[in-house]
């Protein structure tokens, strides 16, 4: 069976959560001598799986806060709140973090001492994530 | 009567241990005529031990499995070398087979190729014996010997264990001798052209079918013949279904 290539099919096998890439898949072709197996040919490193398609948010929305009765929080250049609401399809881990990309176009100028989120990178200017 | 005789120095070869000429003890007159004697039969006891080779190291330069490779011994005699000497290389069981073509080099303190000859039994290589090591350069008991033998690592990844063994010698007897033991481990040889295929199915945590392909590079038994595939999956991928279907050259696998 030398130089044969083998295919071996699982009908239903869950994908990683995460698109981290999986450990090494690890498989030998192996002959029994007395009564032990031993590997001829195998890999034992460097076969990784990962997915790159995300789990969907849904019911996904942003609104701006007013503030108050005039609507200050809805006037250009003034300082307001937003919330961010969305239903997670997967379950996010504990030790896991939420990321919010703020579009360039916004002016949006986020407050460096925040205890709710943290800049990435540092950088608290319009078009930066947030964690 | 009993004396010491202070200074001298064993012979350089256990042959002495089977000496066919007698030691000879003669009491004679202030004269040197003769009164007893004894010159038959009379060698001293215990007999001559082998001068201990010290084996630092024997290394393959591939352990792979079927790997046509270069395994290098090296030593120190720890006794001077007569012209003519042999340098038996002793090897596990069923450690290695011949490979396609013989050849020993001496890599230290010459760097010739030295006339061999490999000893086998049941396929495997059990000795080798290189001729004349001293041709090419001095043999000091110091002096430190390295050679560079083919072989072919064996069939599968067996830890054979065992010592490897340096026997020097004169062509009828032993000097010295040495061993190192194994600690080779013998790696699988790698599948070529892997690959996983998901099917397009490539959406964190969705429950697809998984394809994994590999092309083997030597034989391996049928399941009838006590041969197997054997597979271990990572642990962040979950098999819903136990299922699974394998094929070898587009038929159904055994």
């Amino acid at each position: 069976m030398a130089g044969k290539e083998i295919s071996i099919t699982f009908s239903q096998v869950t994908n990683p959560s995460s698109t981290a890439p999986t450990a090494s898949f690890v498989f030998y072709s192996q002959e029994q001598v007395s009564g032990t197996y031993y590997s001829i040919d195998g890999i034992e490193s460097g076969l990784t799986y990962s997915v790159s398609g995300l789990g969907s948010l849904s019911t996904i929305s942003v609104t701006r806060d007013s503030l108050n009765a005039n609507n200050d929080g809805l006037k250009t250049g003034a300082a307001t709140n937003f919330l961010v609401t969305f239903t997670i399809t997967n379950e996010v881990p504990t030790d896991g973090v939420m990321t919010v990309i703020l579009p360039s176009e916004s002016d949006a100028k986020l407050s460096s001492s925040s205890t709710d989120y943290q800049c990435a990178a540092s950088d608290c200017s319009s078009g930066a994530s947030l964690t | 009567m009993s004396f010491i005789i202070e200074g001298l120095t064993n012979p350089s070869l256990l042959s002495a241990n089977v000496a066919t000429t007698s030691w000879e003890v003669i009491t004679a007159t202030s004269l040197l005529y003769h009164v007893d004697g004894a010159y038959t039969n009379l060698k001293p006891s215990p007999d001559l031990e082998g001068i201990g080779v010290t084996v630092p190291a024997v290394e393959v330069a591939s352990s792979i499995v079927f790997a046509d490779t270069t395994m290098t011994v090296i030593f120190v005699p720890n006794s001077d070398l007569p012209s003519g000497a042999i340098i038996q290389i002793g090897l596990p069981d069923e450690f290695v087979s011949s490979p396609v073509t013989e050849s020993c080099v001496q890599a230290s303190p010459s760097s010739a190729t030295l006339s061999c000859t490999y000893s086998t039994s049941g396929g495997y290589i059990t000795s080798i014996a290189i001729n004349n090591p001293c041709t090419h350069s001095n043999c000091k008991s110091t002096t430190v010997h390295a050679y560079k033998i083919a072989v072919k690592i064996r069939e599968n990844t067996k830890d054979v264990g065992g010592s490897f063994s340096v026997t020097t010698k004169t062509s009828t007897e032993d000097i010295g001798i040495g061993s190192f033991t194994n600690s080779i481990t013998i790696l699988p040889n790698p599948f070529i052209s892997t690959s996983l295929d998901n099917s397009g199915c490539n959406t964190v945590s969705a429950s697809c079918s998984l394809i994994v392909k590999f092309t083997t590079v030597y034989d391996f038994p049928s399941k009838t013949n006590n041969g197997k595939i054997a597979l271990t999956i990572p642990s962040d991928l979950t098999v819903v279904s136990t299922g699974c279907t394998a094929t070898i050259a587009g038929s159904a696998m055994e």
